[in-house]
């Protein structure tokens, strides 16, 4: 997996690895001899995200030396379909200027390429030119030249025992609670190194965790979580059209979290005052829609697992009007627990 | 029973799960307030702060050049747009001092990457999402509180502190049966029932102010100034409350003006209209707290120097911003000019940085809470050689 995100052009192009150039590679140098102007090289950005984010984590036991040679041998990874010229020309720190000519190219050529799948055309790419030559030392290992070296170190990143734990902490953090538990994440760092990280082995450990059911520690749902919880408990066919400004003004728009750690997965930036009123809000108009559709605050309640308490008790009050039955159910406080 | 019995029978019964819901975001606030106010698009700041000085001024910006007449000159170099003119009784009275030439520490024309680097207060886009002035809560050791006036928690808040968020809401009206409903559930959920209950006692305190919150809701966006106003007027209810937020985050969007952005009377010209009676609005409402207040007016970065070819701007680099309050030496204009030849732009198109966001924020935070040195560069992480500017606070 972390192989395919390393290859996939969103992540190429996202964290600059696309523009990476070797600063002794063939392109580097040419372009030293013709065009004195511009300086070009190394962009460690993915390299850095690679080892803080995906695999060790940031305290998992590299140095800056490590960033830096594992940008080294990942130069070359890159996009076709893109012109050589654009992307030894990218320069640091532009990324998002060669992004917007990226994107406006694929703009121009239509769905057609706007679709783009595998390889092509604006697959991955190892470009020789662009790849800095030599060997290179990352966590105290050789690694030779080509996309080789750059498969071989993925892969060993991924055996680190350093990642076990931090894939585990992240796991545990999102299915379990938001301070994970010592003893969960030893568990399931343990299956992970054991099972050479096989997914599957990791999943059924974690639902296996007596913690995992613990109600004490319920994880917040975050907005996205809410709005689908919300969407399936109502049996909404269709999106709303206004949910991409709901989700917006939950602070947690599709597709854009904050930095390339991702959205928070802890309850606190989340759970502050107006979002809770937001949700309540937008609870009731969602309600009034659905239920004049016909949605029975009685089965909704029974969907939501409301079986007992006060609001078990306000779902059966026939004085209170069917529409705010249905919000109390979305926008009161049990449902926005999972 | 309207939420108000409803608040106080609580408090009566002794409810122990919850004492006062604001105590327990709020600590022992210092007498310095800042207002943060973030202009979300990147406001064109050649058409704010005008460079009537610069002999480049009336060709680079060719049709969108403005006629001096209707500028309120602030001294030789600079005067401000038609819309701004509401600002020039801040500048009368020796309390505004606006900023040109300014940027963030990182070269972008990405709203998103710009407006990271604006509100983590770090030199790049990547690392840790904190915002900068959670970090500033974190400095002042317990000392300050904040609250976002803002749907949801902006990233210059998000952070280990936590902090208060209200926007306005069709919710929370007098007599709203659902939210006194919601309130019963929400007051058996441990985790939540104080969250819940600083919610509506924020509502409280600005409907005490006299304005419904889904009247501001209702407004036109953002060019009547209908909603700037209410949003300016609760910051100033929320922040004066015995025991309220010393620090505020306000964020007004709407300023990417790269079509039909106008002359006087225009679409940004109302826009800085509706910005100028909402800051307007907050001192009146500020009281007497207004004598310890600083606001921030900043935005992600300026335009380009020329205009383009719709009758807008594009996404440039350096721009334009404020420094408000009776604390500021006013009467100046902080610039070191950089010139709109074209040899002095950026990359022959933007305005040249000449003043680093983080040298104004370092100075005011400084200046408002009696901060060192030390703990500024630990707001703004890798800033050690960025200085705060020596002439902008008292």
């Amino acid at each position: 997996m972390v192989l395919a995100s390393a290859r996939h052009p969103a992540m190429l192009l996202y964290l600059d690895n696309m523009q990476s150039v070797g600063p002794r590679s063939q392109a580097a140098e040419r372009a030293a001899r013709f065009d004195r102007g511009r300086e070009r090289g190394l962009n460690e950005n993915y390299a850095r995200e690679l080892l803080e984010l995906h695999t060790l984590g940031v305290n998992g036991g590299y140095d800056q030396a490590d960033v830096e040679q594992l940008a080294r041998i990942l130069t070359g990874w890159t996009l076709q379909g893109l012109p050589l010229a654009e992307a030894a020309a990218a320069r640091p720190q532009q990324g998002s200027g060669l992004g917007e000519r990226f994107r406006r190219q694929m703009m121009e050529s239509g769905l057609r390429r706007a679709g783009f799948s595998g390889d092509a055309p604006y697959g991955f790419a190892f470009r020789p030119e662009l790849h800095e030559p030599g060997g290179k030392t990352v966590l105290g290992k050789q690694y030779g030249e080509g996309e080789a070296a750059g498969r071989s170190v993925i892969n060993d990143l991924c055996r680190h025992p350093s990642t076990a734990v931090f894939l585990a902490t992240k796991l545990v953090r999102h299915f379990v609670a938001d301070d994970p538990p010592p003893g969960a994440v030893d568990a399931v760092a343990t299956v992970f190194a054991e099972t050479d990280g096989d997914l599957l082995a990791v999943s059924e450990a974690l639902v296996g965790l007596p913690s995992a059911w613990n109600l004490e520690s319920r994880k917040f749902r975050t907005p996205q979580d809410w709005l689908v919880a919300a969407g399936r408990a109502l049996a909404v066919k269709s999106l709303p059209p206004r949910v991409g400004g709901v989700l917006r003004e939950l602070r947690h728009a599709l597709w854009a979290p904050p930095s390339p750690k991702g959205y928070d997965d802890t309850m606190g930036p989340w759970a502050d005052p107006d979002s809770l009123m937001n949700r309540a809000e937008f609870a009731r108009t969602v309600a009034d829609a659905v239920t004049r559709s016909g949605t029975d605050p009685s089965t909704l309640a029974r969907v939501a697992g409301v079986s007992s308490g006060a609001l078990a008790t306000l779902v059966e009050d026939r004085s209170i009007p069917a529409a705010e039955r249905v919000a109390l159910v979305v926008g009161g406080p049990d449902f926005q627990w999972r | 029973m309207d939420r108000r019995q409803l608040l106080r029978c609580m408090c009566a019964g002794g409810a122990a799960t919850f004492a006062s819901p604001l105590a327990s975001f709020a600590r022992m606030p210092g007498r310095g307030k800042l207002v943060f106010v973030l202009l979300r698009g990147g406001f064109d700041g050649l058409a704010g702060v005008v460079p009537i000085g610069d002999r480049d001024y009336e060709s680079i910006r060719g049709r969108m050049a403005f006629n001096r007449d209707a500028l309120s000159p602030l001294n030789s170099d600079f005067a401000l747009a038609p819309g701004l003119a509401g600002l020039d009784a801040f500048w009368g009275r020796g309390e505004l001092v606006p900023l040109q030439a300014m940027a963030i520490p990182y070269r972008t024309r990405s709203h998103f990457d710009g407006q990271a680097v604006l509100e983590t207060g770090l030199d790049r886009p990547v690392g840790a999402s904190d915002g900068w002035l959670n970090r500033l809560l974190q400095v002042s050791g317990g000392e300050t509180s904040a609250v976002a006036v803002a749907a949801g928690l902006p990233r210059s808040l998000s952070g280990p502190e936590q902090v208060l968020t209200w926007s306005p809401t069709q919710l929370g009206v007098l007599g709203d049966e659902y939210v006194e409903r919601l309130h019963l559930l929400y007051r058996e959920d441990p985790r939540l029932a104080d969250r819940f209950e600083a919610a509506l006692q924020l509502g409280e305190t600005v409907d005490a102010a006299g304005m419904g919150g889904g009247d501001m809701r209702a407004g036109s966006p953002g060019l009547d100034g209908q909603r700037e106003s209410g949003v300016f007027t609760a910051t100033a209810k929320l922040m004066s409350e015995p025991g309220g937020p010393n620090i505020a985050a306000v964020e007004f969007g709407g300023w990417d003006t790269h079509a039909n952005q106008g002359m006087a009377g225009g679409l940004l010209d109302r826009r800085f209209g509706a910005l100028a009676r909402g800051l307007t609005t907050f001192r009146e409402a500020a009281g007497a707290m207004w004598q310890d207040t600083t606001v921030v007016v900043m935005t992600e970065f300026g335009r380009t120097a020329q205009p383009n070819g719709t009758g807008g701007t594009d996404h440039g680099t350096a721009g334009a911003g404020f420094v408000i309050g009776p604390n500021v030496r006013g009467n100046t204009v902080l610039a070191d000019w950089p010139g709109l030849g074209s040899r002095d732009l950026y990359e022959g198109r933007d305005l040249r940085p000449t003043l680093d966001t983080r040298a104004v924020l370092k100075s005011v935070t400084e200046g408002v809470f009696d901060l060192t040195a030390a703990q500024t560069d630990r707001i703004f992480p890798d800033s050690t050689s960025i200085r705060p500017v020596t002439n902008l606070m008292r």
